[in-house]
């Protein structure tokens, strides 16, 4: 039997039914689930991202840090996540965002980013998945985004929240994690858009 | 020389420092002299890399051109408005009080390029030219040479040294070094469609060159010696494309090198890029590494660690609560984006923020985005909104997305055409909402507690802008102001760059324009170029312009597939075509799992072939018009084809009165304003001649249906057989969706030599190829010798 609607009710309704079959996995995985190994937020490790360009975004002055060589200067760690953050210093960031603070231990960055509303998902992008984690942030009200910074990285991770218009779930980009170590390059360059909208 | 009226149109923010200061801005000097400029340029770049600082001003004077730059001494604008014939000459800072030069042109100018303090060249389209001209005090611009170039001159660059300049030639697909010493082309060489833009690496030693219809660049080498070309693949939205969608990208109008020049970004669109609307593509901003002409996005390696399958799958599934944020396996597309631009028509780099600014054709703006992200163009920095809207429910709002939190006090509110944020007193959405439409509120529980409402407005302000349809950009030389060429509206915008926070609320949402010209268009088909280039127009664009798959009235080589209801399609009326859409590439999926069942009534999963068609110069018979013939005017084809092309728009919005006056008015700029490709006016050779008389051959019937005198078309509809290329080009794959009706409208011929791929599906890449796999299925073709059939080929280039 041929369902009758216009055009844009149908076009709009095959988009929207596609999107619900990510939307309804993603449902159950968003904040305030349980979390089997989420390391734990050490005190006093969550300082903020810092630069003379402050944050991105419409007020901001766009000038960039400059790279985060002291992460180049960085010890071989070792091939998995620190299980624990004791003792991570704050990561500059060349283009931070308000949504997200960065830590490094040794080579290892955290990412912790609280956008405002659900997130649906996040998704390594480009780059390596050898050793990069996404974990819950409870404290946070987000997640933390973990990952080896080493020579040759071209990595991206996309975090999505849900949006709609109360009768519709659909999924916005909220904030793009960027990290590029060219060879020959002193140190890795982080650049984050929060709310990229 | 005439000097039309110069005014500042509209400084809503009154006496603010901004409006008075001009462009200069916080009091930086205006310029430095051209030497010194082109030596500090390699100086700044370098101390860009190693210690950004505010207070640095930028490299001056580029040597890449722009429809706008400002010229050696920063005390003036050079603007290049190709609808006017003519150049314009702004005093800075801009002032009400001193109108615009008006500079006369023996054609259309694309480009402008300041060499050094005594020379400014000039890309003029047809006839092909690169004007030389000095600086004069009371005319502006005086020419001082004129060098012959292949026609349709458009993008220019000039070598480190200042001592050539390398020319695109777009319909006619070459490149031209110039040497400036003796104003003389030294060589010139064949490269593939609508070359455009044109940059020169650091050190001289090769230059990249952007194609409006094509996804790969051509590399150039031996730059001062004889030239050399080179194909450069270059991955389309490596990150965003789709698995299995072919590459394509279009829009490339320009490119851009970091001061090092080690990375090329390259503003486009990407058709095979999934996004806010996938059966458009999406709009991206590539990087290229020219160390290795390797793509900086590349696709992730490996898995996620520390997951089961066995999570994955009750995640992916049910979402079990224990399965861990999803990864790059899970759902099946990719995260959306909000298009940061639609329609990239030039761009800059802002050293002192590492940053590109983007003019947004499409939406009337320019989009900064970070330079140090992979991918650029999902790093949206700040928006500079050009429109000037006051945005009042009254004043026409297409839609807007307002968030606030529960207590009532907003926090951000955009727009879906990327013109926000704005503040609540902007919009009085709020206190109005009773004159839109309320289509849905949200609660959230997470915090911070907020809620969603979407409105939506009726448009009743067709082509309202400040600055319509930006399409040159130029910066001071403290980088903390730019200007930008407004196409539609006949203006120059100036913004401030200077953070939100140093600004007042009317500088935020609305530039200062200084108007060059009146407008030599009627009012009507003035509205019509506006609309041309608008995709933000609620009723006709539905997110993308006509522009954006007809650029500059020309076509962009795609063939895309149509999606035929089959409820419509089976009533098969001759008077009326079938509701449909276009989908940019055959797989789409998000799509098609639902295609069969809920929107058209019997299966089609791919759709029918159609390649863009070209417009200019092939609109002027009164019809019929479309594929099949079944638009009897040109208006009725703009708006079947809105409704083809914008998917949001219902069949009933067609033939409304706001529809109408819009496809009126179209239709009255694409008869009057859209430009022809440039014509060879000059014998025919021995070969083309041949040519001629074959075509004119009664056994091989070309000119029974292209009859020369009616612009070689008969206008009627014929039958056309299924070609057998479709199977062989797509393979194991099928792609495409037979035809259930061969029925074609001829095709005109006219300037048929410049809009390869051919046949409506695109199966051939060349005219030889199309005569040689025709089959007799357009007139008889089999018996030619491949002497005869090189020579129609070369005859029909001529047309």
């Amino acid at each position: 039997m041929k369902t009758m609607m216009s055009k844009e009710e149908g076009l709009r309704s095959m988009k929207l039914r596609a999107r619900w079959v990510a939307v309804v996995g993603a449902l159950g995985l968003g904040i305030g689930t349980a979390w089997a190994g989420a390391p734990d937020v050490p005190a006093g490790a969550t300082a903020s991202a810092s630069g003379p360009g402050a944050v991105s975004g419409s007020g901001a002055a766009l000038v960039p840090s400059a790279p985060d060589t002291a992460s180049a200067a960085a010890p071989p760690q070792s091939k998995t996540p620190p299980v624990s953050w004791e003792g991570a210093v704050p990561l500059e960031v060349a283009r931070p965002s308000e949504m997200c603070k960065a830590v490094r231990l040794g080579e290892w960055a955290r990412v912790t980013c609280s956008p405002p509303g659900f997130i649906m998902d996040i998704r390594l992008m480009a780059g390596s998945a050898d050793g990069v984690l996404f974990r819950e942030a409870k404290a946070e009200g987000g997640a933390h985004l973990i990952f080896p910074m080493r020579e040759g990285d071209r990595r991206e991770i996309c975090v999505s929240v849900q949006t709609g218009s109360g009768y519709t779930v659909e999924e916005d980009l909220a904030v793009v994690v960027s990290e590029v170590w060219l060879p020959g390059e002193p140190a890795p360059t982080i650049a984050i858009a929060g709310n990229p909208r | 020389m005439a000097c039309l009226s110069g005014a500042i149109v509209a400084c809503l923010s009154g006496g603010l420092a901004g409006c008075s200061s001009g462009g200069s801005g916080a009091g930086a000097p205006a310029g430095t002299t051209q030497g010194a400029a082109a030596a500090s340029a390699s100086a700044a770049a370098q101390a860009s890399a190693n210690n950004p600082s505010p207070s640095r001003p930028g490299p001056s004077t580029p040597r890449e051109g722009q429809a706008i730059t400002r010229s050696a001494g920063g005390d003036a604008l050079y603007v290049a408005q190709q609808d006017l014939s003519a150049l314009h000459v702004l005093p800075l800072p801009l002032d009400a009080s001193r109108p615009p030069l008006r500079v006369a042109l023996p054609g259309r100018p694309s480009q402008i390029v300041v060499v050094d303090a005594e020379r400014v060249l000039v890309t003029v389209r047809d006839p092909g030219l690169v004007l030389v001209m000095r600086p004069d005090a009371a005319a502006g611009l005086v020419e001082t040479a004129r060098i012959p170039v292949a026609a349709d001159a458009f993008g220019i660059a000039l070598t480190p040294d200042r001592a050539r300049a390398l020319v695109t030639s777009a319909w006619t697909h070459t490149v031209s070094a110039v040497d400036l010493a003796a104003n003389k082309v030294v060589f010139s060489l064949d490269v593939p469609r609508e070359p455009r833009g044109v940059v020169v690496s650091p050190d001289g030693k090769r230059a990249y060159v952007t194609h409006l219809t094509l996804p790969e660049l051509t590399r150039m080498d031996d730059l001062n010696g004889a030239g050399r070309v080179t194909k450069v693949p270059f991955a389309v939205a490596p990150l965003r494309s789709r698995e299995a969608a072919p590459e394509a990208a279009t829009l490339a109008y320009t490119g851009v090198l970091s001061p090092d020049g080690a990375r090329l970004f390259v503003p486009r669109r990407a058709l095979s890029g999934d996004g806010k609307r996938p059966w458009a593509g999406q709009p991206v901003v590539d990087v290229l590494l020219t160390g290795d002409d390797s793509s900086l996005a590349q696709p992730p390696t490996g898995r996620l660690p520390g997951y089961t399958t066995k999570e994955l799958e009750e995640a992916r599934t049910f979402g079990t609560g224990r399965g861990p944020f999803a990864d790059l396996t899970f759902g099946g597309g990719f995260p959306i984006a909000s298009e940061a631009f639609i329609q990239p028509r030039a761009a800059v780099y802002r050293s002192s923020t590492r940053t590109l600014l983007v003019a947004s054709e499409g939406t009337d703006a320019v989009v900064e985005l970070d330079a140090l992200a992979i991918e650029p163009g999902a790093h949206v920095l700040r928006r500079h909104p050009l429109r000037g809207r006051t945005w009042s429910p009254k004043a026409g709002l297409e839609r807007a997305l307002v968030i606030g939190r529960v207590d009532g006090s907003l926090y951000r509110i955009e727009t879906e055409d990327g013109q926000g944020p704005l503040a609540r007193d902007e919009t009085g959405l709020l206190n109005n909402a009773s004159s839109g439409i309320l289509i849905g509120i949200e609660r959230r529980k997470s915090p911070p507690a907020e809620m969603v409402i979407r409105q939506v407005m009726p448009d009743d302000s067709p082509g309202e802008t400040m600055c319509g349809a930006p399409t040159g950009l130029a910066l001071s030389v403290d980088e903390r102001t730019a200007w930008v060429l407004c196409r539609t509206t006949l203006g120059v915008a100036e913004i401030s760059l200077e953070p939100d926070k140093d600004l007042a609320r009317a500088q935020r949402i609305s530039p200062r324009v200084l108007k060059l010209e009146d407008d030599p268009l009627p009012a009507e088909a003035a509205l019509g170029r506006r609309l041309y280039f608008n995709a933000s127009d609620g009723t006709l664009s539905g997110g993308f312009a006509c522009a954006g798959c007809h650029p500059e009235g020309r076509d962009d080589g795609h063939v895309w597939q149509e999606l035929t209801d089959s409820q419509d399609e089976e009533r098969n009326d001759p008077k009326s075509e079938p509701c449909a859409t276009y989908l940019a590439t055959p797989t789409l999926p998000f799509f098609f799992p639902f295609v069969g069942t809920n929107f058209v009534g019997t299966p089609m999963q791919y759709g029918y072939t159609r390649q863009t068609p070209m417009l200019a110069g092939l609109l002027a018979a009164k019809g019929p018009f479309g594929w099949k013939g079944r638009s009897p005017d040109l208006p009725s084809r703009v708006m079947r084809g809105s409704s083809l092309h914008g998917w949001n728009l219902p069949e009933q919005f067609c033939g409304a009165s706001n529809m109408k006056a819009r496809a009126l008015a179209l239709a009255a700029f694409a008869r009057a304003g859209l430009f022809n490709p440039p014509r060879d006016e000059r014998p025919l050779t021995a070969e083309e001649e041949r040519g001629k008389a074959v075509f004119a051959d009664s056994k091989t019937g070309c000119q029974t249906c292209h009859v020369p005198a009616t612009g070689y078309t008969d206008r009627s509809v014929v039958p056309f057989a299924e070609s057998p290329l479709v199977f062989e080009k797509s393979g194991p794959v099928k792609r495409y969706e037979p035809e259930k009706d061969r029925m074609f409208k001829t095709p005109s011929l006219l300037f048929v030599g410049g809009t390869a791929p051919y046949f409506h599906d695109g199966t051939a890449a060349t005219l030889e190829e199309l005569i040689d796999k025709n089959r007799d299925r357009m007139g008889k073709t089999s018996h030619l010798s491949a002497d005869d059939k090189k020579a129609l080929a070369a005859f029909l280039r001529t047309l």
